[in-house]
């Protein structure tokens, strides 16, 4: 019965649709809005799931497309595309960014730096655990490509992470 | 857990290089208190990783969808006659009373009109004017013929231009 391999298969990769959305559009109740109705099309779209042979790079696609969809509808609604793509300085040093509790949001705010293929490979193998063929496979990539983005993601990080750090050392021997 | 080779496993981790494994090694060493300062700067990237996997849907959300799906499943009270076992039943004798009821009604009405007409109005008077009707309808029937004739020839020319017909 279809309700049955829906609620069976289905719906438990909600949450990592969820998360996917998330990463991308930065905001908790879009990325709500995203799942539903990516999972209401799917639901839609039941009398196709005999041609489909990866249901969840399926949803993952959708997912992204809708997500940029979005993304970009709010871009052009905001006009204000650093403060989506971009970590605009807030003015804190260094000491007082590192320090802050807001650790996981900074960590955000840096992903947020990176292009969007570069992230998303990096979502999905740091978060979602993923191997690097069902990256190719949910993200229509070749293995080198997940390799490549994945470094330069990781390096990427690593650099502002570094920096960050060196600015904090600095500070902390000013201080002394 | 050994973690001395940690700073090799964050080395492969940045080179894109570390396997499933190695990387949930990290995790668990950067899930730590107690770290090394040059090691430490690292922390906040493990640890946003952990927390973004703790990032989970609301708990009605499941819920809610699938009420909306059955919403939109459950079929509206027309469809749902459509949908009744008797509804085929019902179609045929409904059908059937139709049509008995058009072919009473259409019998009758031939029959009446047919009654009320004077047929003896439409009689030929003369020989003469019986040939004239007569010829007329000949006339009629050689137009028609002719009309169908070419266009059948038309349209074998036009299958010969198509090469069908040699």
């Amino acid at each position: 019965m279809n309700l049955q391999y829906y609620k069976e298969h289905i719906l438990p990769i909600s949450q990592k649709l969820f998360r996917f959305a998330f990463r991308i559009v930065g905001d908790q109740a879009e990325a709500q809005d995203i799942t539903q109705e990516i999972l209401i099309k799917v639901w839609n779209k039941r009398n196709d799931w005999d041609y489909i042979d990866n249901m969840e790079a399926w949803c993952i696609k959708m997912t992204r497309n809708l997500s940029i969809d979005k993304l970009r509808s709010k871009h052009r609604r905001t006009q204000d595309v650093d403060e989506i793509f971009h970590l605009k300085d807030s003015g804190a040093s260094p000491l007082e960014s590192v320090q802050s509790n807001d650790t996981i949001a900074h960590i955000r705010k840096l992903m947020q730096q990176l292009p969007q293929v570069q992230a998303q490979v990096m979502h999905l193998r740091d978060i979602e655990e993923m191997s690097y063929k069902e990256i190719m496979a949910q993200l229509d990539l070749t293995m080198p490509q997940v390799k490549t983005n994945l470094f330069r993601a990781r390096t990427k990080i690593k650099h502002l992470l570094n920096k960050e750090g060196n600015g904090l050392r600095q500070h902390s021997n000013i201080a002394r | 857990m050994d973690y001395d080779n940690i700073p090799i496993l964050l080395d492969k981790y940045f080179e894109g290089a570390s396997s499933l494994a190695e990387e949930a090694q990290l995790k668990a060493f950067f899930a730590q208190d107690d770290i090394s300062e040059d090691l430490a700067i690292y922390r906040p990237l493990f640890q946003w990783q952990a927390k973004e996997q703790e990032v989970q849907l609301p708990a009605a959300f499941e819920a809610n969808l699938l009420s909306t799906i059955e919403q939109q499943q459950s079929p509206g009270i027309f469809k749902r006659l459509l949908l009744h076992p008797m509804s085929r039943a019902a179609a045929v004798v409904f059908l059937a009373v139709g049509m008995w009821w058009a072919y009473q009604t259409d019998s009758t009405t031939v029959v009446a009109d047919s009654n009320t007409i004077n047929w003896a109005a439409y009689e030929p008077k003369t020989p003469e004017e019986a040939l004239s009707i007569t010829r007329e309808a000949m006339i009629m029937i050689s137009k028609e013929l002719n009309k169908g004739t070419s266009r059948v020839a038309k349209e074998v020319v036009k299958v010969r231009q198509l090469g069908r017909i040699d």
